[in-house]
């Protein structure tokens, strides 16, 4: 029961955080924007309650945006297929929200021993074990490939919408989202296998713990950090490699057919998908939860002929651990939206180039290389 | 280990959604539908792993069919547009028997076969199905099977790409266009 309970609450709280953080990405993007190109930005709409009017640095933007999409007129094209034109916003978004599961957003609490220190013993005893509540959706067995496998269906839903729409501008936009995404799906799987042999896992709760006892993904693996982070990009088919909407050239691509919530659905969905990768980059290539030399106990530091050992109650800790895992997303989130504002769209060709001439065989040379130092490194130990 | 009603439950939800979603891949008449139902099947299929604790089976079977076979598919559709409807139906009584005999004998075959299995439930050994206990029989006892059908693939996708490009004699990679002359 107290699985249930707690499982249902993390699901929650996890789903609506994403479904809502569309809205709040937004308005960080334009001000993002306004700040780069030495504008205000949003600041216009204005909640007035007598002479009180709040306008929340242009947040209420992202409130007056949503009753817009809501009331706006669900239009939908007489040609095409209405069944599989409402099926594909639902088809977009779920597989975003369902990302988020697997991915471990701070360390165990045991709920019995939050004034405590850590001890290991916890884990193993059934009594306090079966009071515990690992701060992640589902520890599956499969890890990693569960996120490859989710994130595969994606795409069907921007080909089903640039397909359903009757129109060829989005027939164009869904022909290029399918085929961009699953180019660089191969090059983002490949470029992970190298840091699943170093933690010899593919479980995401496990790999944190051996980054937390070792050292960040990224010092091991810089080039799986690079080529990772450039297919995720991708996957989420933002500018720079944004042309299956490319509105220069196909109007608003596969979704220029949809309007009101639908699209909104779309626009959100990407919006999720930056977040969903940030934390899954945090948590392979930057620690995951931890904050640097902070170890389940507390405070160690044994470097440099300096020792310090400062032991903190367990609640202390998961919440630190928490709040560093929400502020390297953050770091992440802002650098991918900059990315955004900094590149301009690459042409198609050179997108489909740099994901299967120079991404794939990156990726593949890397798992080569990390193969032969492990092998050598395993030899030499023993 | 007799099954437990939630395994009942999983296993007649995600079979009836199995059978439908399949007859929904081959009898819809616009070939984007087929695919749709050519993704839930597989879906469902995927569904039916899970609850015989197949984890990998499952993950393996959502990244190579959903995430590969499904959307390329979907492309392919998409790319031959309005060419990839199907023309109507005409085929004669002779196929339409053929085909229903074979139904009614691989139904037949099944019945005989699932009649004689067993009614004993056997526990699944510690670590079915997980990436570890795969890895080790794939690299183990089926390395051989295992290797010799990646180099299958490989010979089929150099076949694949001889039979498509020799009609169109040599053709420039980055530019499309012809380089030897001869019409495309």
């Amino acid at each position: 029961m107290f699985f249930w309970i707690t499982s249902a609450l993390k699901v929650l709280v996890a789903v609506g955080f994403l479904a809502q953080i569309g809205a709040l990405l937004l308005w960080v993007e334009r001000k993002q924007s306004a700040m780069m190109q030495s504008r205000i930005g949003p600041n216009r709409a204005t909640i007035k309650i007598g002479s009180l009017e709040i306008r929340a640095a242009g947040l209420v933007h992202s409130i007056a945006d949503g009753i817009k999409l809501v009331w706006k007129a669900d239009w939908e094209p007489t040609g095409g297929d209405h069944f599989l034109y409402r099926l594909a916003p639902i088809a977009a978004i779920v597989p975003a929200l369902c990302l988020c599961a697997v991915i471990p957003f701070g360390p165990t609490v045991y709920v019995d021993h939050v004034r405590d220190l850590y001890d290991p013993a916890w884990a193993t005893d059934v009594a306090t074990a079966a009071r515990s509540i690992p701060l992640q959706i589902a520890n599956l067995d499969v890890g990693v490939l569960f996120i490859f496998a989710i994130a595969g269906a994606g795409v069907i839903g921007a080909a089903l919408a640039g397909w359903s729409s009757d129109n060829k501008f989005s027939l164009m936009g869904g022909l290029r989202a399918a085929s961009q995404m699953v180019s660089y799906e191969v090059a983002m799987g490949i470029s992970l296998v190298g840091s699943m042999m170093i933690f010899q896992t593919v479980r995401l709760d496990e790999m944190v713990t051996w980054q937390t006892q070792h050292c960040w993904g990224i010092f091991v693996q810089p080039v799986a950090f690079v080529l990772f982070v450039t297919a995720a990009i991708a996957e989420t088919k933002r500018v720079p490699f944004d042309t299956p909407e490319g509105e220069s050239e196909l109007v608003a691509g596969y979704f220029t057919e949809y309007a009101g919530l639908k699209m909104g659905m779309f626009a959100s969905g990407e919006l999720v998908e930056v977040c969903v990768s940030s934390a899954l980059i945090t948590t392979i290539f930057l620690g995951g939860w931890q904050f640097p030399f902070v170890q389940l106990t507390g405070l160690e530091f044994h470097y440099f002929g300096i020792n310090v050992s400062w032991h903190w109650a367990h609640f202390i800790v998961v919440a630190l651990g928490f709040l560093t895992f929400t502020l390297k997303c953050v770091v992440l989130i802002f650098m991918q939206l900059q990315v955004r504002w900094t590149l301009p769209r690459f042409r198609y060709d050179q997108i489909m180039k740099l994901g299967w001439r120079m991404l794939l065989p990156a990726a593949l040379l890397n798992v080569l290389v990390t193969g032969t130092v492990l092998l050598f490194l395993n030899s030499s130990n023993g | 280990m007799p099954a437990s009603t939630q395994q009942l439950a999983a296993f007649l939800f995600f079979a009836v959604l199995a059978v439908a979603s399949a007859l929904a891949t081959v009898m819809m008449r616009n070939p984007i539908r087929n695919a749709v139902g050519l993704f839930v099947h597989v879906l469902a299929l995927a569904g039916l792993y899970i609850s015989l604790s197949a984890h990998f089976l499952t993950a393996v079977q959502l990244i190579v069919y959903v995430g590969a076979v499904v959307v390329l598919f979907i492309f392919v559709i998409m790319m031959l547009g309005p060419a990839s409807e199907a023309p109507s139906d005409s085929a004669g009584g002779v196929p339409r028997a053929i085909g229903a005999g074979s139904i009614v004998a691989v139904g037949v075959f099944l019945a005989s076969v699932v009649k004689d299995l067993s009614p004993e439930r056997v526990a699944n050994p510690s670590g079915f199905g997980t990436i570890e206990s795969v890895g080790r029989e794939l690299f183990g006892p089926a390395m051989i099977p295992f290797e010799m059908a990646s180099v299958l693939l490989t010979a089929a996708i150099v076949g694949a790409f001889a039979v498509a490009r020799s009609h169109h004699g040599k053709v420039s990679m980055t530019t499309g266009e012809s380089v030897d002359g001869s019409p495309r």
